[in-house]
């Protein structure tokens, strides 16, 4: 879609503002919801929400995160592969599942051992901007997620070291775990040609479980990062598909 | 493990007692902590993770004593960088009583990243 210089203009602006003040427009959006709500305009609600439901799970979108493909090749010690389905539930409200796997590699002198996982992230993006022209989904979000990787850990070898009696070898047995954390992510999408969008999250997250890996973690768990971070930040680079009826 | 010599005053309470002609050695090497040194108040001797027990000869003046320190040693984790080390709990200590009085356990734990007395070997 051919935009104008002004529309452009909006769209930096647009940008520049969610990056810098997205927890102060959610924080100004949701308490000017409350007082709407508290001062009586239930008919305007209602008839917005009635609205809405027709357009419940009309449109989704799938995305690739490029950043991990970026890493992975980069990193020698790990791959991580993510990807992103969303629907819109309703104006401003998108549902979202990611998914992902991960293999991380340990290699030390002292500790050996490597590990695999795989997450699923559930939970929500609320959005901040009303529709600058129709069509338009360029917008700013926060959102939460609730995640959880199923983490398998192999036998790992480790040298303890002792100058005095010798060096011991020991080995600790291969574990299967699950891991819980809660996080929350802000970010952007823009739609650069016809249903096709590119977008940022950042995150950040802690573990709901802690001491299920608290030794022996993996240099990377998926759907989480660095599992020795505790609370972690990073963020994702996606490429999207929509589909479905705008 | 660190062993601290003491010996019981006139008023019956502890104090360092430094050891003349001290000797210091354990069963499993032939390395000697200490070999006939004066003025030895204490010393600290290793552990092997290999055994639960571990024998430890003290000779003082020519007399000579046996200690015998019975143990459990733990892997215990550090980071993924560093590894595993290992802490040792004592049980139990017995010991021939030539010129040794008692020995008490004051510290059971024993870990690299500590430097307690472990060990008090009281002197008649």
């Amino acid at each position: 879609m051919q935009r104008s210089a002004p529309h452009k203009t909006i769209l930096t602006l647009k940008l520049f503002i969610s990056s810098i003040l997205f927890f102060c427009v959610f924080i100004l959006d949701a308490s000017a919801q409350v007082k709407a709500m508290e001062t009586g305009t239930d008919t305007v609600v209602n008839k917005i929400g009635q609205n809405n439901k027709k357009n419940h799970f009309r449109y989704f979108r799938v995305g690739l995160d490029i950043s991990k493909i970026v890493h992975s090749g980069l990193a020698d010690n790990y791959n991580a592969y993510e990807l992103l389905f969303e629907s819109i539930w309703k104006t401003n409200m998108h549902y979202v599942i990611e998914a992902g796997i991960a293999n991380a590699e340990n290699q030390s002198e002292n500790l050996s051992f490597s590990s695999s996982s795989s997450f699923v992230r559930v939970g929500f993006d609320k959005y901040f901007f009303d529709e600058l022209y129709p069509g338009d989904m360029d917008n700013a979000f926060i959102g939460l997620r609730i995640g959880g990787s199923a983490y398998r850990r192999g036998e790992a070898q480790a040298t303890i070291w002792d100058p005095f009696y010798g060096n011991a070898m020991t080995t600790i047995a291969a574990t299967n775990r699950m891991v819980y954390w809660v996080g929350l992510t802000a970010g952007f999408r823009m739609e650069f040609t016809r249903n096709v969008f590119v977008g940022w999250n950042v995150r950040g997250k802690t573990f709901i479980n802690p001491n299920s890996i608290k030794e022996l973690f993996p240099v990377y768990l998926a759907g989480y990062g660095a599992a020795n971070k505790q609370p972690s930040f990073n963020y994702n680079l996606y490429l999207l598909y929509g589909f479905g009826r705008r | 493990m660190k062993i601290n010599f003491k010996t019981y005053d006139t008023n019956n309470n502890l104090i360092d007692t430094p050891l003349l002609g001290a000797g210091v050695y354990t069963t499993d090497t032939s390395y000697a902590y200490a070999d006939n040194v004066d003025g030895l108040n204490s010393i600290g001797v290793f552990l092997n993770k290999k055994n639960d027990h571990q024998t430890f000869i003290i000779f003082q003046s020519n007399t000579r004593d046996t200690i015998h320190v019975f143990y459990e040693s733990e892997n215990v984790f550090v980071s993924n960088g560093c590894g595993y080390r290992v802490d040792f709990n004592i049980k139990d200590v017995t010991f021939s009583s030539s010129s040794i009085e008692d020995v008490r356990i004051q510290n059971a734990k024993v870990s690299a990243t500590q430097n307690d007395t472990h060990l008090e070997v009281i002197y008649k």
